[in-house]
């Protein structure tokens, strides 16, 4: 792991003007008319003498050590894949050759934390107004209705800190999910849970409302209506 | 075009150096959005992560099989561990934030959001994506070269001058790249739905109890209003994904991005992802403008104190 100030030792970093010598790269970029580098370059060889210039990329080349001219290599591979590599990733086209390259950088992008999904509202945005109750039956037969929280039911304040639940909620109700369920119901167990009190049973409830556009732009809520999602029984060792 | 031309484009693009002064100020807003993202996590850090957590860790695992950069299936499942991996990211945000030991707090931020991220990846947004991402390429970016306690130190010891030297860019574009991708990506997926290109997309966003924040205009939602959002947002999508590029647009869709995810900021309930976003836009203007604009800003305020 690099130190703050191997920052400043990094020949790739390095500025010319800092480095006694040329790199590779520099060698490379210097000859870019109009660039940064040749300002760089100018102001140590004298104004844009070509002849000079190009004695200087000579005996700068040769003077670019193994390790630089390596380093330069390898952070051009490491550009170049992971530009083909994020293309590959983010771009929706179901080609093969698309497809192919998202198969064989999954494992690294999963890995590296490099994986992305920009489907934000779309294609088609959520149509429904949604939320997640919980009935909560306990051992002595009695029950209460716990609700995830909503936040249209909170502050400002409280939304910015609970804006999760909105994501998780969300996310419970999709079936490619449905493993999370009871992971979810023995938390609501544990939370509505007291030793004198246990829970025995919880069952999560999907409800949903949809959203009909109408002519005018106008808005009115539907009904409510409600799906199970999980009956979970809850065993003692759920409630440690 | 020849090949020698993409060549020379592309050593112009990643090595041609520039003045580090984007990308510094892009670590300090990234570093206060990653301290912002975690204070507003504070009162739910078990909730979401502890081991008795929404999502306990084999089902996180079983869920998001394979090998993962994840530091919470290393650690020791209790409350403490878990709470002390978040002060540690804490405190590693708050130090690349000043730019002290920057390099090695990147490297630590980068590493301590993705692990909570893989840890529950059904609570993040697309801004915590973009900070994930962004972190990763900010690693190898000279983001302490400027404004940071490291380049302050360096220079009282003499090994850098009052200068700030210009610097390979190389990550601060990959940083750029992502952006751009970002948003074209999001414009192809919407492409894809009907309600976008019919324009009734906003219709159901907007009527979306659980994200409405502030109250909208009733003549907003009329079908026209509504026609207009939705083929705006393409529009937006399309430009800041591919004519930012463009030199002479840039600032003008820099300026309309803004109030576009002002605009979101204000009407949607979905907490930092805006400002996640727009802490990158840093990286597209030109460091001479930035600093045309703090001299002036600091004009502006020496103005005001004498004024006062």
């Amino acid at each position: 792991m690099a130190s703050s100030t191997d920052e400043t030792k990094d020949p790739i970093e390095r500025s010319p003007s800092e480095t006694p010598d040329l790199s590779l790269d520099e060698v490379r970029e210097a000859r870019l008319t109009g660039t940064e580098g040749n300002v760089h370059h100018d102001r140590r060889h004298g104004e844009g003498n070509t002849a000079s210039q190009s004695s200087v990329h000579h005996n700068a080349k040769s003077k670019a050590s193994p390790l630089q001219r390596a380093k330069y290599l390898v952070i051009n591979l490491f550009l170049a894949f992971h530009i083909v590599a994020l293309v590959c990733w983010c771009v929706p086209v179901d080609s093969p050759l698309i497809s192919l390259g998202r198969d064989l950088v999954r494992p690294y992008f999963l890995w590296s934390g490099l994986f992305q999904s920009w489907d934000m509202f779309a294609p088609i945005p959520k149509s429904a107004n949604t939320y997640i109750e919980a009935v909560v039956v306990y051992k002595d037969g009695s029950k209460i209705t716990w609700t995830l929280p909503r936040m249209e039911q909170l502050s400002l304040t409280e939304k910015l800190f609970k804006e999760r639940y909105r994501k998780f909620a969300d996310n419970l109700q999709r079936e490619e999910n449905d493993d999370l369920l009871p992971d979810a119901a023995r938390y609501i167990a544990r939370l509505n849970s007291s030793p004198g009190r246990p829970v025995k049973t919880v069952t999560l409830i999907q409800k949903w409302s949809f959203i009909v556009p109408r002519a005018d732009g106008s808005y009115v809520p539907e009904p409510w209506q409600q799906h199970v999602l999980l009956g979970y029984g809850v065993r003692p060792e759920d409630l440690q | 075009m020849s090949l020698k031309f993409v060549f020379r484009a592309w050593n112009e693009f990643f090595f041609a150096e520039r003045s580090p002064i984007p990308i510094a100020l892009f670590r300090i807003f990234y570093g206060l959005l990653v301290v912002a993202t975690l204070t507003l996590l504070r009162p739910d850090w078990l909730s979401w992560y502890g081991p008795h957590a929404w999502v306990s860790l084999p089902t996180a695992l079983k869920l998001e099989p394979g090998p993962r950069l994840n530091l919470f299936s290393i650690i020791p499942q209790s409350d403490g561990w878990v709470q002390a991996l978040f002060w540690v990211s804490l405190g590693s945000a708050i130090l690349l934030t000043v730019g002290l030991l920057t390099r090695f707090n990147s490297v630590l931020v980068f590493l301590c959001l993705t692990s909570i991220q893989q840890r529950n990846l059904y609570i993040t947004h697309g801004g915590d994506t973009f900070l994930r991402l962004a972190g990763f390429f900010l690693i190898f970016a000279p983001a302490g070269a400027a404004f940071s306690v490291d380049r302050l130190i360096r220079f009282r010891h003499g090994k850098e001058s009052a200068t700030i030297q210009p610097r390979r860019p190389w990550a601060q574009r990959m940083i750029q790249l992502q952006l751009s991708l970002m948003y074209f990506s999001a414009f192809l997926v919407k492409v894809k739905g009907a309600p976008w290109l019919q324009g009734t997309a906003p219709y159901y966003v907007y009527h979306l109890d659980e994200l409405r924040r502030f109250p909208l205009p009733s003549w907003f939602f009329y079908p026209m209003m509504l026609k207009l959002a939705s083929w705006s947002a393409l529009v937006m999508e399309f430009s800041l994904g591919v004519l930012i590029w463009l030199k002479e647009l840039r600032y003008v869709l820099l300026g309309l991005g803004l109030l576009f995810h002002l605009w979101l900021e204000y009407s949607l309930n979905i907490p930092l992802f805006q400002w996640d976003i727009l802490s990158a836009y840093v990286l597209f203007i030109n460091p001479e403008d930035l600093k045309c604009a703090w001299n002036w800003m600091a004009g502006s305020g020496r103005l005001g104190v004498a004024r006062a």
